[in-house]
């Protein structure tokens, strides 16, 4: 706490006039011999105590009003981070102006009073002294002389857009932006960021033209998303790098939104306070918080899922949506509708959401052409925020799923080979029964059978998505690694051993790298007594496509009777990317995955044949084995549905065609002969395509081609919507489901959703600015003045003058109550004489009336 | 103030108002055994044989007194009087405990000073005793504090006037009064039926007092209470932080705001002036409130013309 005329305390010393007041009239007490002692001393004994009190009551309220007059005229002030607070120091002083009035009254004698004086004059003192210091401590905190740079961080955040007394907090922060720049010196520069999900710098490095940052200010628009605070001041540190005024400061003005100060990660904290320190001077980080709204009305769309990751036009799939109230208040959304390229397809109904409830409406759809389709989802309702009633999301439908059947059996037996039933369950129409409905299924997946001595006829396993070992005894060292490559690239490898395995070969599989190909390791076949035979244990389905079959109510997956299977060895240390699917009865394996590379590999302990098991022959086995090539399909795919991101990348692999391919066939090599001598040894740089944004306008991403991935960065995306990547013949060639087909170009489309998070108002609380104050010179300002006066080097803070003002008047009217009151205790002027005459003066008065009277009315008539 | 010795009790009995009270006459209310000469008959006759003194003859005397021979040899009417001649023996019981020193800023002005209590008290004795005398009766005078102080036998001769007078005069003030005590003994003392005029302030506890007055009224005294108190005492009437000083205990005193403590002393001296005179009403003691703001004479005078109209 400080002063603003601090002098005014010499005020102070007006304490004592009530106090001398007192002593005065006591000092001047005129000595008078009484006789009637026994009547006074009767009375002192009842009311003495009484007296004192009443006299003490009355010393307090006088000394207090002294002071506080005296303390509302010095104009008490409160800085935003006071060294010692107002709170101590005010009391502090008011209490030794008690404490003077208490030793006036009451101190027994003059030392002790002299004593009680001079320790509340001490106390006061003191408390005068540490308010002159902490004005000492604020000015030199607070004093910029310097011309400064000055980094507006706008949050452009989600909940900004939301409005406040019919304005949004985004166009509030504007205004109190432009205010604070008027407010600054011709000198000073600002830089102006804004900051929600991205974080968009509005100028590159500060400016001083204030036309430009009228200019800037016009074109600002919020970006959506959480408020990244901890990019924002790295943005901002680096923005005031570029200046080149000695001082330097950040200014924050944001709603009180939680969301986005990362409270659980101090690491990233430490890391800006440590870009911060690289500055000359340590910024100094000052943060504004507009009010939240205190109504709030919205929905959202939280999830939008698909059931099945590879969709594909044989069958339809479930669009999962739920819809989540954020709000403060009961909503009613007037419905959800669905809509595939633009083309509604119908909406549902909501109904009432309760705050903090959510809803899961569940749409279904079937594609019919492959390739990529935008999928939108749209809440149909009015409310506070609108950037979350929608969402769009790719759907990448595959035009066919390839499998490469490989049979080691070596039999010409139809049935005595494993591949026979895999073909006959992946390619044959089956009846799958949901909960209510029979479905046809028809197949989507092609297979190719080969037996384990034809690999050589296939040139690369890049035409399939999933390829099936089955009961080959081992491969070839070329076809080794060129299933290890396709694997690594995103493909699928189901093994199912039987008996012609040889296990010390496989155990020895091993990727360039040395990791292990299978996910465990064939140990021994078994074969089980007739009474010792196996089930799986459907309390043990992990794998997500296990999981899925459990959900149809009619599957007899777990009916299978296992009598002979591979015991799989597992690592006691697993690799992190091995899981064990699902086990049979007394724990052992029957599915082992792990993810290799882009790719998956899965191994069965059982063989596909109907003598190691009845499985095969189960109804259950067709869904089984469809969800097994699904799931092992899946890692093909591109991940197009994307958070808005300050440099969005795309990552795959070239196909193995490609030059790049580790092992190029010579005849395509010599065919594209100048891009591969280009590309083989060092990365291609400086080839850019074009992407299409949401809004129309068109963008040029960077293509880092490496010797066997390909990167695309788009750089930054905020809008949210769908993007079109215009891709070549090669790329459209691997991905086909990724791809839209416009005229004769490829396009790639990816869509950008903001995350939901942002939908909910989580107050910020003093806690999860922790980490701020912990590292960096932060400070919070309550207003616009103050956010000013920190800028402008001069101390933050509010006076309490008023307050004081009002306690002085409180004060006078207590004690005008209280000695109205105490006169009324000790009836002052309604006091009844002591009638002491004789019976004959009473007479004789009562004679001289009546004659009195009597003249008066014989005048009168 | 102080009276001079040497000026003797005549000092007293100012000439203004011992003109003004000789105009007076004292009457004793209800039934006396003794009666001022002239005025009343009295029961019993003067059969006294020691001559005491002549006496101016007033109208009204017995005949059988005059002196006849005197009245041969100057033509002058006197009465023969003999000791015990009278039958009215007042005694006056002055208080001269220290609380009646109080003067006050109100008291009534006697040669141009205020008197104190005590003063008014002494003042009061003296035209008393001055008046019993003339009127031939026996005037006794008892001056205390804590103890008998003086003790002078009632008679009714010149002489004795003027020892009385003389007393009164010397007499100062001592420590605190114990009343009730005070009177129990002086009721022994005084055997024979009587006026006993009280004149105190009577501080001290109302009870006891009460019981002691009780006691004279037992031994069928017609006791007249004058109650000497001073304005001051009777309003309280200051405003300022005062040092109250005990005058019956010297070093006792009291620092305080007299405001604060107005309506309880006032309610206490009220409480105990009511008590006093209730239970003097019940004993049929001639309560007289004496405030020494009204001239003793006027004070005096009201009183006696109140005995008078209670006589007629």
């Amino acid at each position: 706490m400080t002063y603003v005329n601090p002098a005014i305390l010499f005020g102070l010393i007006a304490v004592s006039i009530p106090v001398l007041i007192h002593l005065f009239n006591r000092r001047k007490a005129r000595v008078v011999d009484w006789g009637a002692m026994q009547f006074l001393k009767g009375s002192l004994v009842n009311r003495k105590r009484r007296v004192l009190i009443e006299e003490l009551i009355l010393m307090i309220l006088r000394c207090l009003l002294v002071t506080t007059v005296v303390l509302a005229i010095s104009r008490p002030f409160s800085p935003i981070s006071s060294g010692i607070s107002w709170f101590v120091l005010l009391p502090v002083i008011l209490i030794s102006a008690v404490l003077m009035a208490v030793a006036t009254i009451i101190a027994r004698n003059r030392a002790w009073r002299w004593i009680s004086v001079f320790t509340a004059v001490l106390i006061a003192g003191g408390a005068v002294y540490l308010s002159q210091n902490e004005q000492w401590a604020q000015a030199t905190r607070w004093k910029s002389t310097a011309d400064q740079d000055v980094a507006i961080v706008i949050d452009g955040s989600g909940s900004m857009s939301i409005e406040v007394d019919g304005q949004s907090n985004f166009a509030n922060a504007i205004t109190e932006a432009q205010k604070l720049i008027a407010a600054l010196g011709p000198d000073d520069h600002v830089s102006i960021i804004v900051a929600g999900g991205i974080v968009k710098p509005a100028t590159i490095e500060p400016i001083n033209v204030r036309s430009d940052l009228d200019e800037i200010f016009s074109n600002l628009k919020p970006v959506g998303g959480e408020f990244s605070v901890i990019e924002a001041l790295s943005v901002a540190a680096s923005s005031l790098d570029a200046g080149t005024q000695p001082a330097k400061k950040i200014v924050i003005i944001s709603d009180g939104q939680g969301l986005g100060w990362e409270r659980d990660n101090p690491t990233r904290w430490e890391f800006v306070a440590d870009t911060l320190n690289y500055l000359p001077t340590q910024p100094k980080v000052v943060a504004r918080f507009l009010p939240l709204p205190s109504t709030f009305q919205n929905a959202c769309i939280s999830e939008v899922k698909f059931n099945r990751t590879v969709i594909g036009i044989d069958r339809e799939v479930a669009i999962d949506v739920r819809v989540e109230n954020t709000g403060y208040e009961a909503i009613e959304p007037s419905g959800i509708q669905l809509l595939v390229d633009g083309q509604p397809l119908g909406s549902k109904e909501i109904g009432v959401i309760e705050p903090g409830e959510s809803r899961l409406i569940s749409f279904q759809h079937q594609f019919n052409v492959s390739g990529a389709h935008a999928v939108d989802v749209k809440l149909l309702i009015e409310d506070d925020l609108a950037d979350d009633n929608s969402q769009t999301n790719i759907a990448q439908v595959l035009p066919s799923l390839n499998v490469l059947l490989v049979d080691g059996s070596g039999s010409t037996e139809p049935l005595e080979m494993p591949s026979t039933f895999a073909d006959i369950a992946l390619t044959r129409s089956f009846a799958e029964s949901d909960d209510d409905t029979e479905l046809v299924i028809e197949p989507l997946i092609s297979t190719q059978i080969i037996a384990a001595t034809e690999l050589d006829d296939i040139a690369d396993f890049s035409a399939f998505q999933v390829v099936m070992l089955m009961d080959v005894p081992r491969l070839g060292a070329s076809h080794a690694e060129k299933l290890t490559n396709f694997i690594t690239r995103g493909g699928g490898l189901l093994f199912v051993p039987g008996l012609h395995c040889e296990p010390e070969f496989y155990q020895q599989w091993k990727t360039r790298d040395g990791h292990p190909v299978l996910p465990g390791k064939l140990v021994t076949p078994v074969l089980a007594k007739p009474n010792e035979t196996k089930q799986p244990v459907e309390e043990s389905f992990k794998h997500p496509a296990l999981l899925k079959l459990l959900k149809k109510s009619k599957s007899n997956i777990s009916k299978a009777v296992i009598s002979a299977y591979w015991e799989i060895g597992l690592d006691a240390a697993l690799e992190p990317s091995v899981i064990v699917g699902a086990t049979m009865d007394g724990g052992e394996p029957l599915l082992v995955e792990k993810s290799l590379g882009m790719g998956r590999v899965i191994l069965s302990a059982i063989s596909f044949e109907t003598s190691g098991s009845d499985l095969p022959a189960l109804t259950a086995f067709p869904p089984f084995l469809h969800e097994l090539t699904y799931s092992l399909a899946a890692p093909k795919l591109l991940s197009l549905d994307r958070a808005p991101d300050s440099i969005l990348t795309f990552d795959f692999p070239n196909p193995p065609n490609q030059p790049s391919s580790a092992e190029p066939s010579s005849a395509k090599s010599t065919a594209t002969e100048s891009t591969a001598t280009e590309s083989t040894n060092e990365p291609e740089v400086g080839k850019t395509i074009a992407v299409r944004f949401p809004d129309g306008s068109t963008q040029l991403a960077k293509v880092d081609l490496n010797s066997d991935r390909t990167k695309i960065s788009v750089g930054q995306v905020f809008q949210t919507g769908i993007y079109q990547v215009e891709v070549d013949d090669a790329l459209a060639e691997q991905f086909p489901q990724s791809i839209i087909k416009s005229g004769d170009k490829f396009l790639l489309p990816f869509a950008v959703s903001q995350t939901s998070t942002e939908s909910e108002l989580i107050p910020l609380t003093v806690d999860q600015q922790g980490f701020a104050e912990k590292y960096l010179d932060y400070q919070t300002v309550e207003n616009m003045e103050q956010l000013v006066a920190v800028i402008m080097g001069n101390i933050p803070g509010h006076e309490l003058w008023k307050y004081l003002a009002i306690a002085a008047v409180l004060i006078i009217l207590a004690e005008s109550f209280v000695s109205r009151w105490i006169a009324q205790q000790r009836k002052l002027g309604t006091v009844q004489e002591v009638e002491f005459v004789s019976e004959g003066e009473r007479l004789s008065t009562f004679q001289t009336r009546a004659n009195e009277l009597l003249k008066t009315t014989r005048s009168k008539s | 103030m102080t009276l001079e010795g040497n000026q003797g009790g005549q000092r007293l009995l100012r000439p203004d108002s011992l003109g003004n009270l000789s105009r007076l006459e004292f009457i004793a209310r209800g039934v006396v055994e003794g009666f001022i000469t002239g005025r009343h008959q009295s029961p019993y006759k003067g059969t006294s044989i020691e001559f005491a003194e002549h006496r101016q003859y007033v109208s009204g005397d017995d005949l059988r007194n005059l002196d006849w021979r005197v009245f041969g040899k100057s033509d002058r009417y006197y009465i023969k009087q003999y000791k015990e001649e009278t039958n009215l023996r007042s005694t006056i019981l002055l208080d001269a405990s220290g609380s009646m020193n109080y003067v006050g800023e109100r008291a009534a002005k006697i040669d141009g000073q205020m008197v104190s209590k005590f003063e008014y008290s002494k003042y009061l004795a003296a035209a008393l005793s001055y008046l019993l005398v003339n009127q031939q009766d026996a005037v006794g005078l008892v001056s205390f504090d804590t103890e008998i102080r003086d003790y002078i036998p009632a008679r009714s001769n010149a002489r004795h006037l003027r020892v009385l007078l003389n007393t009164i005069d010397e007499l100062q003030t001592g420590a605190e009064t114990e009343l009730a005590g005070i009177f129990d003994d002086i009721a022994e003392r005084v055997h024979r039926r009587g006026l006993v005029v009280v004149i105190s302030d009577l501080f001290g506890d109302p009870t006891s007092l009460i019981k002691s007055l009780y006691h004279f009224r037992y031994r069928r005294h017609e006791v007249v209470l004058m109650h000497v108190m001073a304005d001051e005492e009777l309003t309280f009437p200051f405003d300022k932080w005062s040092d109250f000083r005990d005058l019956e205990n010297p070093g006792s005193h009291e620092e305080l705001d007299p405001v604060t403590l107005r309506a309880e002393y006032l309610d206490r001296v009220r409480g105990f002036i009511s008590q006093i005179e209730v239970a003097c009403g019940q004993m049929e003691i001639d309560y007289v409130p004496m405030n020494t703001r009204v001239p003793f004479e006027v004070a005096l005078s009201g009183f006696l013309a109140s005995r008078r109209n209670g006589q007629k």
